[in-house]
């Protein structure tokens, strides 16, 4: 399993579980804007910073939250991976 | 090379510099950083500001905790603007996806002919680094931090007269006390919703502000404004406080009944209390009338402070709000943000943390009423019965939602907008050139 896939899927596992996904949401992916859909809002915002930091043991730039391609779990999970080997 | 300065649009900001040893006006501070960048951490303060060199690039720099603000705009019809104010920016017609923020702690030189934007960010606050120090060692270490910053205020200000804010909280009492024995003349300031002045409850701001000003014998001048007054400040709180989140909202609108109710001088200074919650963690959403208003990430207090504290990027209830009126707030917990921010997390783990801290750090500067007063949020009233702000702008209809349209509004833009311009609690920078010049969210 690739950095990626695995960041990916522990950060699925978190967002599915804290912010109530609904097992049956055929529209939610890991490719689906987390802010513009409302999967997660602004203060959920910082619990999934919060999650990627601790779990990963990395730092995240505050700049990272209007990154375009840190809205999906493919594009953060492609992010963390690059920051966890450096 | 030579530098100018970059006027801002709108009412230029003064800034609050601070050094330990130097005392200068605030364009040979700029200057000196401009010849020499490390010179920026010596520096402590509220302000931002923008230089412009021979070659066109500019320069911009914003204080550490983010407390006065830096917007500024780029688009290559109108050029390049900066502003305290977003709103200033739209009214010179900068379309919204023109606009950004510089983050706080940051500086960044932009040369638009060229191309060219770069970031650097000149301080990161050490979260925790006193663990393992003895209590004595870190209250010690805060009370000098405080003795200093206030020492420096003093010498910055002159001997003039000053204001405290002064809610009968700690965080308010903590700084007329220090303000107290600093400033040969003090004076609080305190605000009270739809209160008869003869019966005040034991339980209310009010009660405890008036014997905050009479424990530390400093006049109090109090502002009494009703619900109906105050919701006509919303437009200036929304403007000049330049956020819509209720929690932000609500504390700019009590700032903006002070300024407006024009007890106070033009040009007065106001020493405030603000930022030591998000400091120390020390808030928690408040349920009413069915609801839960102010909420947070569900984190623990020691985590939760880092975000609290990155979240001083956005919003200006303060600064913003009383400075449309005229008159300067400086806010000195935010010049000890070090200091606060060093605190072992173990120290925010407690309902009582905060109170327990300042015990031990202003011990009887502060009476033991404030201590002993159980915790209440300013903007919701006493501790009997939650009311004050919040219950006055939901009584009125105005919920989070007509917050965001009345915003939005104000600013001529789309409500979708400001979800992409400020997002837990960052408003938004650009990470490189090409977002400038196409912002692909927009």
């Amino acid at each position: 399993m690739t950095a990626n896939t695995e960041v990916a899927e522990k950060l699925e596992s978190y967002i599915r579980a804290q912010f109530f996904v609904a097992d049956d949401d055929d529209f939610f992916t890991r490719d689906v804007h987390l802010w513009k859909e409302g999967y997660v809002d602004s203060t959920g915002a910082v619990e999934v910073i919060a999650f990627l930091e601790d779990e990963f043991q990395i730092r995240l730039p505050d700049e990272v939250l209007f990154d375009p391609n840190f809205t999906t779990i493919n594009g953060m999970a492609d992010r963390v991976a690059g920051l966890i080997h450096g | 090379m030579s530098f100018t300065t970059v006027t801002p649009l709108g009412k230029p900001l003064p800034p609050i510099l601070l050094h330990q040893t130097q005392k200068q006006p605030p364009a040979a501070f700029f200057e000196a950083w401009r010849q020499q960048p490390e010179f920026i951490n010596e520096i402590d303060g509220h302000f931002a500001t923008v230089l412009v060199d021979d070659d066109g690039t500019y320069h911009l720099l914003r204080d550490p905790l983010g407390v006065h603000k830096l917007f500024f705009a780029f688009d290559p019809e109108r050029g390049f603007a900066w502003s305290p104010l977003l709103h200033a920016l739209r009214e010179a017609g900068y379309p919204p996806r023109t606009i950004w923020s510089l983050p706080s702690a940051c500086c960044a030189r932009f040369n638009p002919s060229q191309r060219r934007w770069s970031l650097q960010r000149y301080r990161e606050w050490d979260y925790g680094a006193w663990s393992g120090e003895s209590a004595t060692t870190i209250t010690g270490r805060i009370r000098a931090r405080l003795d200093r910053v206030f020492a420096q205020l003093a010498a910055a200000l002159g001997d003039i007269p000053v204001w405290v804010t002064l809610s009968g909280g700690l965080d308010s009492t903590g700084i007329a006390a220090m303000a107290r024995r600093f400033f040969s003349k003090v004076e609080g300031v305190t605000f009270a919703l739809d209160l008869d002045r003869r019966h005040v409850a034991a339980g209310e701001d009010l009660h405890y502000a008036r014997l905050a000003a009479d424990h530390l014998s400093i006049p109090l001048r109090e502002i009494h404004v009703d619900g109906d007054t105050m919701a006509e400040q919303l437009n200036n709180a929304l403007i000049h406080g330049q956020d819509w989140r209720d929690f932000n909202v609500h504390c700019a609108l009590v700032n903006a009944c002070i300024g407006a109710h024009g007890d106070l001088p033009p040009g007065s200074v106001l020493l405030t209390g603000d930022t030591m919650n998000e400091l120390v963690a020390d808030y928690s959403p408040v349920p009413f009338a069915g609801q839960t208003f102010y909420p947070l990430p569900r984190l623990k207090p020691g985590r939760l402070r880092r975000f609290l504290v990155s979240g001083l990027d956005s919003g200006d209830r303060e600064v913003g709000v009383f400075h449309h009126f005229d008159l300067t707030a400086i806010q000195p917990y935010a010049l000890c943000a070090d200091a606060y921010t060093a605190l072992p997390d173990a120290w925010l783990a407690n309902d009582d943390a905060k109170s327990a801290l300042v015990r031990q750090v202003m011990g009887d500067l502060i009476p033991a009423a404030i201590y002993a007063r159980p915790k209440v949020r300013a903007q919701v009233g006493n501790d009997q019965q939650q009311g004050g702000t919040l219950a006055a702008m939901v009584a009125r209809g105005i919920n989070g939602d007509h917050l965001k349209e009345r915003f939005a509004a104000q600013l001529n833009c789309a409500p979708a907008f400001l979800d992409s311009f400020l997002r837990a609690g960052i408003y938004r920078s650009p990470l490189g050139p090409d977002q400038i010049w196409a912002d692909p969210s927009a």
